[in-house]
Parts: C-alpha cells; sequence; structure tokens
C-alpha cells in the first residue's frame, strides 16, 4: 500500500513538472523570445545577419551560406 | 575509467554487425543515394530535404518557410528517409524483446522524430538563432524534461539509439570534410590552424589531466577539442571517438554554446575598440570562437561605422569564415588521431583498463583493433570519397555540393537532432552534476580559451597581420561584393 502510494506520488509530481516545464517553453518562445526580438538593438542584428545570410547557429562550414562556395584558394592567384 | 553509458556507446563483446558497423553501412547507403539523386536530378535535389526554418512571432512560420516547396513536407521527407533505414537497422540491432517490438520500435521512433521537430523550432525561433544555441541544446534540453519527470515511457526505449544517429550522422558529416580546403588558405591558414589548434588543444588536455586532476580523461578531450576545433561538430566526433560518456558530451556542448553567445558579441566590440585591423581581427575570430556559425555572426560586427565599414566587415567575415572553414576541416584529423591513442592508450570497457603494453605485437594490434571505433572509418572514407570526385574537376565538385546541400547535410542535421533527444531521454539531471567536477570543467575551459585566444591572437598577428598581409590583401578584393 505504502509503495502503491509512493509510486503515485512520483507519477503526480512527474506530470506536474512536466506541465510546468510545457508552461514555461510556451512562455519563453511564445511571448518572451519575439518581445525581446523587437527591442531595436536586437532587431538591428537579426536584420544585419539576414541580410548578410548568415546563420549564427551553424554547426558546420557546410551550414553557412558564406562558405557553400568554396573560396579559391590563396596560393593559386600567388 | 569508470564505466557508465558513453556517447556512442559500444557492447565490449561486439558481434560483427555492431552499431559502428551499421552506422558505416547506413552512412555509405544515404551517401550512394544522394549522390545517384544529384547525379539524375541535378539542381532537382535542392529544397526537397529541409528542418524547420527561422520564425520570429507564430512557430508555425518554421514550417512554412519561403522556397517552393513547404519546410513541413520537407522536413517529413527527410524523417521518412531516416526512418526507413533505420527502423530496420533497430529492429535488427534490438536491445531486448520487451522495448525491441517492431511496434514499439516504429512508435518509439515517430514520437523522438516529434521532439526533435519541437527541438527544431525551438532552435528556429530569430532570437535564439542570433545568440548562436544550436538545435542540439534544445534537443537534449526536451528530452531531459521527459525523462527527469514522468520518465521515458518503455514503448519509446528500442528506439532511443543515440549512438546509432550520432555515428551515422558523423559518417555523412565526412562527406562534407573536405580534404582540400585544409590547403585553401596555403601557409597562413596552416599556421593558425593546423599550427594553434593541435597545440592547444594538447595543452589543454595535458593541462586538464595533470594540473586539475580531473578525473575522466574523455570529458577533458571533449572539452578541449570543443573549445579549440569548431565546437559542437569537434564534441560530437571527438566524445564519438574516445567513447566519452552522454553527459560528459552534454555538459561541453552547453558550455561552448554559453561562451560562445557572450564571446561573438563581446571579442568584435573588444577587437573594434582596440582598433585591431580586420583581417587579423577575421583571423583571431575565427580562431578562437567555437561555434561555426557564430565566427560568421561575430565576423559581420568587424565593420564598425565609418565609410569602409561595409568592405572591412566583408574582410573580417570572409578571413573568419575561411580560418573557421579549416579548423572545420581539421575535425577529420583529429577524430582519427583521438581515436587511435585511445584505442592504444585508454580503455572504457569492462574488462581492462590498461592497453595491453605487454603483449606481443600482433596480440596489441588486434586489441587495439577491438577498441578502435570502426565508425571512424566510415568517416574518413566519406571524407577521402568526396574530396576526390571534388578534385577530379568542376562535374565532382558540382555533384558533390548538390549531394550535400540538398540532401545529406539535412539528414545529418536531423541524425544530430535525433540523436541529442535520445541523449536527453538517457540522461538523468544529476548525472550531469559529477561531470561538472566541482567547478574544474568550467575553469578548464575558461583557462584553455584564454590560452586559444593568446596563442591564435599572437599568430594572426604575426601571420595574417605582418608575414602574409600584402598577399592575403591581394586575395580579398576581387572576391568581395563592392
Amino acid at each position: 500500500m505504502t509503495n502503491a502510494h509512493s509510486s503515485v506520488c512520483r507519477i503526480n509530481r512527474g506530470v506536474v513538472g512536466l506541465t510546468v516545464a510545457i508552461i514555461i517553453i510556451l512562455s519563453v518562445w511564445g511571448w518572451v523570445l519575439p518581445t525581446i526580438g523587437n527591442v531595436p538593438t536586437i532587431r538591428r542584428s537579426i536584420d544585419n545577419t539576414q541580410r548578410m545570410g548568415i546563420n549564427p547557429a551553424a554547426i558546420f562550414y557546410t551550414d553557412v551560406y558564406e562558405t557553400t562556395k568554396t573560396p579559391r584558394p590563396l596560393w593559386q592567384k600567388q | 575509467m569508470e564505466n557508465g553509458p558513453t556517447a556512442t556507446e559500444t557492447a565490449s563483446a561486439k558481434p560483427f554487425w555492431s552499431e559502428d558497423i551499421w552506422a558505416i553501412v547506413l552512412g555509405m547507403t544515404l551517401l550512394a543515394l544522394a549522390v545517384g539523386a544529384a547525379a539524375v536530378w541535378g539542381e532537382g535535389v535542392s529544397g526537397r530535404f529541409a528542418s524547420p526554418g527561422k520564425w520570429s512571432n507564430a512557430p508555425w512560420a518554421s514550417m512554412i518557410g519561403k522556397g517552393e516547396i513547404p519546410l513541413w513536407k520537407s522536413s517529413l521527407a527527410s524523417l521518412v528517409s531516416i526512418s526507413l533505414l533505420a527502423i530496420p537497422a533497430m529492429m535488427l540491432t534490438r536491445r531486448d524483446n520487451k522495448s525491441g517490438a517492431p511496434l514499439r520500435i516504429f512508435l518509439g521512433f515517430w514520437a523522438i522524430a516529434i521532439l526533435a521537430t519541437a527541438a527544431f523550432v525551438m532552435s528556429g525561433q530569430e532570437v535564439v538563432k542570433q545568440y548562436g544555441f544550436e538545435y542540439v541544446l534544445w534537443a537534449l534540453l526536451l528530452g531531459l524534461v521527459i525523462s527527469n519527470t514522468v520518465g521515458t515511457p518503455v514503448w519509446m526505449r528500442g528506439a532511443v539509439r543515440g549512438e546509432l544517429f550520432i555515428k551515422w550522422g558523423l559518417v555523412l558529416l565526412g562527406a562534407e570534410v573536405l580534404i582540400g580546403t585544409l590547403l585553401l588558405l596555403g601557409m597562413p591558414g596552416i599556421l593558425v590552424s593546423w599550427l594553434v589548434t593541435p597545440i592547444v588543444l594538447i595543452v589543454t588536455f595535458l593541462f586538464g589531466c595533470r594540473v586539475l586532476k580531473i578525473r575522466s580523461p574523455s570529458l577533458v578531450m571533449v572539452v578541449a577539442a570543443d573549445m579549440s576545433v569548431c565546437g559542437v561538430s569537434a564534441a560530437i566526433a571527438t566524445a564519438a571517438a574516445c567513447r566519452a560518456k552522454r553527459e560528459e558530451l552534454s555538459l561541453a556542448i552547453a558550455l561552448s554554446l554559453c561562451f560562445t553567445a557572450v564571446m561573438m558579441v563581446v571579442m568584435p566590440l573588444t577587437l573594434r575598440v582596440a582598433g585591431v585591423n580586420e583581417i587579423v581581427a577575421g583571423a583571431w575570430i575565427g580562431g578562437t570562437i567555437d561555434s561555426t556559425g557564430a565566427v560568421a555572426a561575430a565576423g559581420a560586427l568587424m565593420g564598425g561605422d565609418g565609410p569602409d565599414a561595409e568592405v572591412k566587415r566583408d574582410r573580417a567575415v570572409k578571413i573568419a569564415n575561411t580560418v573557421k572553414m579549416i579548423q572545420n576541416v581539421l575535425i577529420g584529423v583529429i577524430a582519427f588521431a583521438v581515436s587511435v591513442f585511445w584505442a592504444t592508450r585508454y580503455e572504457t570497457t569492462a574488462d581492462s583498463d590498461k592497453p595491453p603494453v605487454k603483449a606481443s605485437a600482433r596480440q596489441f594490434g588486434a586489441e587495439v583493433w577491438r577498441r578502435f571505433p570502426k565508425f571512424v572509418l566510415g568517416f574518413v572514407a566519406a571524407s577521402i570519397i568526396a574530396s576526390t570526385i571534388v578534385a577530379s574537376g568542376a562535374a565532382g565538385e558540382s555533384l558533390i555540393t548538390l549531394s550535400i546541400d540538398g540532401i545529406t547535410k539535412n539528414i545529418r542535421g536531423w541524425l544530430f537532432c535525433l540523436a541529442f533527444v535520445c541523449i536527453g531521454l538517457e540522461t538523468n539531471f544529476r548525472t550531469l552534476l559529477p561531470a561538472l567536477s566541482g567547478g574544474k570543467t568550467v575553469l578548464l575551459y575558461v583557462c584553455g580559451q584564454s590560452f586559444n585566444i593568446f596563442l591564435t591572437g599572437l599568430m594572426a598577428y604575426l601571420v595574417f597581420g605582418w608575414l602574409f598581409y600584402d598577399s592575403i590583401l591581394k586575395w580579398l578584393p576581387s572576391e568581395i561584393a563592392p
């Protein structure tokens, strides 16, 4: 009985934790981040990187627009 | 070394069809299909495989995109392609009959795919993207939230195969490691990337193991590679090569992304205030900031407000990107070197903890081969094959570019995202604390990065600001838009 009770409590705590996490994620991505994105300084920097085709979250060089066309080697010109 | 779950766990009693071999088979099959598709359809493959894109206020915008094909369709195409190869492989390599039932693997895979999609959507928010917080972090977070609240459901567990996804993604990444890129800048590139990067890696590793006395060498190696080479991709590759634990990889990536977000703003502003020449600054930024995308963004902050701001900014971006490209390609060399070093020096399996130095040469060779992470051979083979095709001429270069840009890099992104959801689903928050080693890991990162900044700055001044300044200057203007 005690084991079953503690197991139910653990599951309930888990469900509450998951619900809280989902609410936090939805609030941050649904409201906080879009609001920050409208702050003029941040808006300017976002627009700048967008204009230059830069993806600041690129993992590898092939994900960076600037490097998708391999530049001519330096020594070739010399 | 402590025994525990590794980011790319390999069973010690390995049958031939281990996860490593499956990763090579799946990676090579996908590469062959991608090259075949690019050869048959040419430009037609562009846009058919993708992941959710950027959005500002409405998350659903990330599923639409601006291209002809909506992003939800190309995202689904990527996931279906992965599932067609991954689900049969998971069934054939299932760990137990309970969680490995075909229906459970199928349902589990698609549940993980939904979480991966959510991670991509979270990373696509423009502010998140602007500060370089890559999708792997959100994939990890979503997995952690589930495993640490309600727990990972049993029906999902058969599909929680982070190691398989990481190794498969790394084999695909191999095709993006074009060896010719290493020589792009000739001597300046060799001095800044080839010389500084390995020195910083080795010094940081020795510092962490011998001075800070961090107990896990694999943690030290992953942090050192992440910080000295190219951030997340290097961390993933070296973690797989030295069989780091999944919480060590998670910690190294979280550390790197947090410091990168600060450095990508502070470093260019500091260099501008200090009046550092944009070419030197570009090389310094390219060699120092971990994350590849953040390097480009930091270079773009170098322009300033003067009349020649555009030219300065373009020069800084160009140099920073090129230096980073060379460093990116170094992950092939470094992953291979680390895997050989680990196979001969360290052991992570349960049956022994020392290298078999007293064994005969043949026994030693067999033991090293047993320990060697075989998927690295697939990674190196993919790199050699792609580099050879690119070197064969313009047609070869175009074929590989189309295959990578149109297909494999998107699939690789999904594979890493799926892998980090799985890592999160298998990780308990409490296991992350020991990986911090009482703050020593953060200290290791800070000291290593400080040394990296010093040495790269010195070399950037010497090479880009003095020795090769004129030839670099001649190389730049003709390729920069006025």
